[in-house]
């Protein structure tokens, strides 16, 4: 048992370090994975929202069954008006998506690098000076 | 399928699912539980100390940032890009932040899941894994949950220092999970009723001084595993485990059997929490998708119009069920999948034909429900279900009015186009008719309408309104039918599974699975007008309800409360034999002879036939017993049956009689079940539709005509009987008594040769009876009871009885009644006639007691409180009272 145990808890010790160095990795790999799985639903889900698919297949349609030529025309001109406002509404989400998954790449190298410059540039050097 | 045969160190059981190997590898000891708990904590006290760390960080920036103020070196131009200690902790703050992220969403992350069953791939194949073979491990498949219960399993062998952790053991670990624990509360038992059993057979098993998994265990979890595989799930849950690890060890199955409870209810009741789990989940994901369905008018691509009128006589199914208050809808695939077909295929109106109660609406109310996920045909998308109440169409209405309404209604439908409609009871438009000259049916508008494909209609209608009104009309050419037929005892379980939670909410009240099943399987058997579910439904809404009443909140409603109820509302006795009910029957011969004199085989016949029906060794598919009496008049043949009807079935109003000396010819079949074409039914079967539970006696059955015969051919044989209107009537709860005066004469002078009773009854069958019944009938008999002629000693008892009813007569008038033993045996000799048995005797008794009593009342010389005493040659004196 205490073999097990001895055994065990190296593995530990193992593992919580390579928790940390996989830290990184995991961050494009998997994490990115995640990421990306969440902006295609938001943005599918969005694209349910605006119900953006109806107003196209129905683009030919007339609205309200008001079914004469000037009805169609109408209809017609309102629904393409109203596929270019929820086509923009829904770009406008995309590009806020897209902001958001730009974000996330860049979040890890700017805080290493925020990290690594400001520590040698003030915590090294007052270190140096303590010593 | 055993997939374990051998088990030792060297080779190891596994299974094979599109070519992957899985196995059991998992330690579970108690070291390996101590390394896997201490790196779960190791795990949290990293996320701890990083969350820390980052807050501790994001607290010194905030500081340095407010202690600076306004000369913050941030807060100058390009301040940032001097070292500085806020941009350091900022930066730390969000690379801590950035791993505990990380951790979090890492950890939840399911690294293995059962695999997916592959259309028409292979079935799982048992390997066996030799050292340095690879395989994936199972235990990553298993829920959180059934990993505890495993635990639990070895925590429990390595505790009583056993060599093995089997199935007895797995399935105690099991009922430390709650999901388990539901599967026993179900089924009426606590864990505590089984703990003597558990313990009794752990104290059998072997010990040693390492516990690892038996190979019955390890047998166990490829099992669950398979299941979950076969099931579909992503994660072996408790609820596979528990079940296999049931299967295994017989003693279980022992143990449940003493508390009557199957193999099969264990299964069900399995399934039952199934049922709920997956109902839950898809109620989750409706609602997610009715998000996205408009309830009002319009539709979501703007094409439709206002339907005022359509919306005030019509309920919008889509929006109700948007609202969540239709119900869920289980099983019927098939149907849905006919209606789609209709629908799809030609845009064609279909009418469902069923029932009333067999699932109809709630078909609709599905059909509802995939219109509000849309996953329905391109053609019913982005629609409405509406469907118009016919009352409300046709209230305050004269004809021609409602004709109107169905027109503007038929209108706004076709230009609105987005609606599909629906009418329940569609007979109920036929016969509608406008003013006297222009009548004109609300069918053939609607047919019009619908012929115009202006819309689609979804109707439901029974199976005799289909045939009488739809069928041949206009409506019937365009409807398609689709038949719903009643669903078994096994689908109306599962459906009152799925509906019981909400009736269990109610009534805070708990249904175990007997109750449940009681529901089911005696409302199927008893109650013959409904139609599952709906009357099952209707008991356990019953049941629920006295629960809560007789028993209080909280406690758990048990098969008697069921079977309570529907005796109650059948009027048949259908709970356990109780003890006052045993000492009836087993004095049954007894009490039989407080009436009937002699005849000692025939009431023993009678009582062993009454003792196997209660105690439910009969088939339930035949009457409870079929008797034939053979033997003269007046020897007690109607007499034991009266007797059996008072002492069995409570009452001697529960005799049907029939002298079948009034169906002599082939036609007086119509009386008995009905004439074809009318609708009252037969005397036969509706009286014992009315009184399932009774003795139907049929009084000289050898004048009845031979066809008639026939009809009881069946009833004996099938224990049903279907009258003239179509109408299956139960006779199942019945005793049927044929008595018959067929060879009489030969039993008389057999009796007076002192031929042996045996002897008498095989001659009978065999020369005697056979030009009157035919063989197969006389076989269909549990006996066939020979009665005998009375002898003096029967009459003078029968007299002292007769006697006794006149004194009780009197009684009630107050007046005592008493007669010597002297008289009672002339009474007895006077009456005594070997032909005619104790038919004299009534005439006896009629002439020379109750004249002479009566006469004695009419004088005025007796007053109450007197006693009339009988005296030698129809004397009577009077003692007057003190």
């Amino acid at each position: 048992m205490n073999t097990t145990i001895s055994i065990g808890t190296a593995k530990l010790i193992t593992e919580t370090l390579w928790h940390v160095l996989f830290f990184p990795i995991w961050w494009y790999t998997r994490g990115l994975a995640a990421v990306l799985r969440f902006a295609g639903g938001s943005i599918k889900n969005q694209y349910v929202n605006l119900g953006l698919g109806v107003w196209l297949t129905n683009l030919f349609v007339p609205m309200y069954g008001i079914n004469d030529l000037a009805g169609r025309a109408i209809s017609f001109v309102v629904r393409l008006f109203m596929i270019v406002v929820r086509g923009l509404a829904l770009l406008v989400w995309i590009i806020i998506i897209f902001l958001v998954v730009i974000f996330y790449l860049l979040l890890l190298p700017i805080s290493v690098a925020g990290f690594l410059y400001h520590f040698f540039g003030f915590l090294a050097p007052s270190l140096y000076v303590l010593s | 399928m055993s997939l374990v045969e051998n088990f030792s160190g060297n080779i190891r059981s596994a299974v094979v699912i599109n070519n992957k190997t899985y196995s059991w590898l998992a330690e579970v000891d108690r070291a390996s539980r101590a390394v896997s708990r201490l790196r779960k904590q190791a795990d949290i006290v990293m996320t701890v100390l990083f969350l820390s760390l980052g807050v501790i960080m994001a607290g010194i920036f905030a500081f340095d940032l407010i202690v600076g103020g306004e000369g913050h070196l941030l807060m100058k131009p390009n301040g940032w890009l001097q070292p500085n200690l806020a941009s350091l902790s900022f930066f730390l703050a969000f690379l801590c932040f950035e791993f505990v992220v990380y951790r979090m969403v890492d950890s939840v992350r399911k690294t293995h899941r059962v695999p997916k069953r592959v259309y028409q791939g292979a079935e799982p194949e048992a390997v066996y894994l030799n050292v340095g073979d690879k395989a994936e491990d199972l235990a990553n498949t298993f829920e959180p949950s059934a990993r505890k219960a495993i635990e639990e399993a070895f925590i429990l062998a390595e505790r009583l220092g056993q060599a093995e952790v089997g199935p007895i053991h797995i399935f105690s670990g099991c009922l430390a999970i709650d999901k388990a624990k539901v599967v026993l509360g179900r089924l009426g038992i606590r864990f505590d009723d089984l703990k003597p059993a558990i313990e009794q057979k752990l104290a059998t098993l072997p010990s040693g001084s390492k516990t690892v998994l038996g190979s019955a265990g390890l047998e166990i979890f490829l099992q669950a595993f398979i299941s979950a595989y076969q099931q579909g799930k992503e994660e072996v849950s408790v609820l596979e485990i528990l079940q296999k690890a049931f299967h295994a060890e017989p003693l279980l199955a022992d143990w449940l059997s003493a508390k009557e409870i199957n193999v099969e209810q264990f299964d069900h009741v399995v399934e039952w929490v199934r049922i709920n789990e997956a109902l839950r989940s898809r109620y989750e994901r409706f609602r997610r998708l009715a998000l996205h369905k408009p309830v009002g008018d319009m539709n979501r691509a703007m094409t439709s119009v206002a339907t005022p009128m359509l919306d005030r006589v019509s309920d919008d199914l889509t929006a109700d069920a948007v609202y969540g208050r239709l119900p869920l809808l289980i099983g019927r695939e098939k149907e849905l999948a006919e209606i789609f077909r209709a629908i799809e295929g030609g845009g064609q109106s279909v009418v469902l034909v069923g029932p009333p109660g067999v699932g109809k609406d709630a078909i609709l109310a599905g059909i509802a429900e995939r219109m509000v996920e849309e996953n329905v045909p391109e053609i019913l998308k982005d629609k409405r279900l509406m469907s118009i109440s016919l009352s409300t169409l046709l209230s305050g209405a004269n004809p021609a009015e409602a004709q109107g309404r169905l027109t503007t209604v038929l209108s706004e439908v076709a230009r609105s186009r987005n609606i599909v409609l629906v009418i329940s009871d569609i007979e109920k438009i036929t016969g509608i008719t406008a003013g006297d000259e222009h009548t004109m049916d609300l069918t053939s508008i609607l047919a019009d309408a619908l012929a115009r494909g202006v819309t689609f209609l979804i109707s439901t209608t029974t199976p005799e309104a289909y045939t009488s009104v739809i069928e041949n009309s206009s409506l019937g050419r365009i409807l398609q039918k689709i038949i719903v037929v009643e669903p078994d005892v096994s689908t109306a379980i599962n459906i009152l599974e799925a509906k019981i939670a909400g009736l269990e909410n109610q009534n805070s009240v708990i249904f175990s699975f007997e109750a449940l099943e009681k529901c089911v399987t005696l409302s199927d058997r008893y109650i013959h007008e409904a139609y599952l579910p709906a009357k099952a439904l209707e008991v356990a809404k019953e049941v629920a309800l006295e629960a809560r009443q007789k028993k209080g909140v909280n406690t758990l409603v048990t098969g008697d409360d069921a079977s309570r109820v529907v005796a109650e509302k059948t009027g048949i006795p259908l709970n356990k034999v109780s003890e006052d009910e045993r000492e009836k029957l087993l004095n049954f011969e007894e009490r039989l002879h407080s009436r009937v004199i002699g005849q000692e085989e025939a009431v023993k016949a009678v009582s062993a036939a009454l003792r196997r029906a209660r105690a439910e060794l009969q088939s339930g598919k035949r009457p409870i017993a079929n008797f034939l009496f053979l033997g003269s008049t007046g020897v007690g043949k109607t007499e034991l049956a009266k007797a059996v009807a008072e002492v069995y079935f409570g009452s001697e109003e529960a005799m049907l009689r029939f002298d079948m000396s009034e169906y002599q010819d082939a036609s007086s079949i119509n009386r008995l079940i009905g004439a074809p074409g009318s609708k009252a039914g037969g005397l036969l079967t509706e009286a014992v539709r009315r009184q399932p539970f009774s003795i139907v006696l049929l009084d000289e059955l050898e004048k009845a005509h031979p066809d008639i015969l026939n009809i009881f051919l069946q009833v004996m044989d099938d224990g049903r009987l279907t009258d003239s209107t179509g109408r299956t009537v139960d006779f199942t709860s019945t005793i049927l008594i044929a008595t018959s005066n067929a060879g009489t004469s030969y039993i008389q002078e057999a009796v007076l040769a002192k031929t042996p009773i045996a002897e008498i009854k095989t001659r009978l069958l065999e020369q005697e009876l056979k030009g009157v019944y035919r063989p197969e009938f006389l076989n269909r008999f549990d006996g066939v009871i020979v009665f005998k002629p009375l002898t003096l000693d029967d009459v003078r008892q029968i007299a002292y009885l007769m006697i006794k009813q006149v004194s009780e007569r009197l009684e009630m008038k107050g007046i005592k009644f008493r007669a010597e033993d002297a008289v009672v045996e002339e009474l007895a000799k006077k009456g005594f006639d070997p032909i005619f048995g104790a038919r004299p005797l009534r005439r006896v008794i009629q002439e020379d007691v109750e004249n002479a009593t009566a006469n004695a009342l009419l004088t005025g010389d007796v007053k109450p409180r007197d006693t009339v005493v009988l005296k030698a040659a129809g004397q009577v004196e009077i003692e007057k009272a003190v």
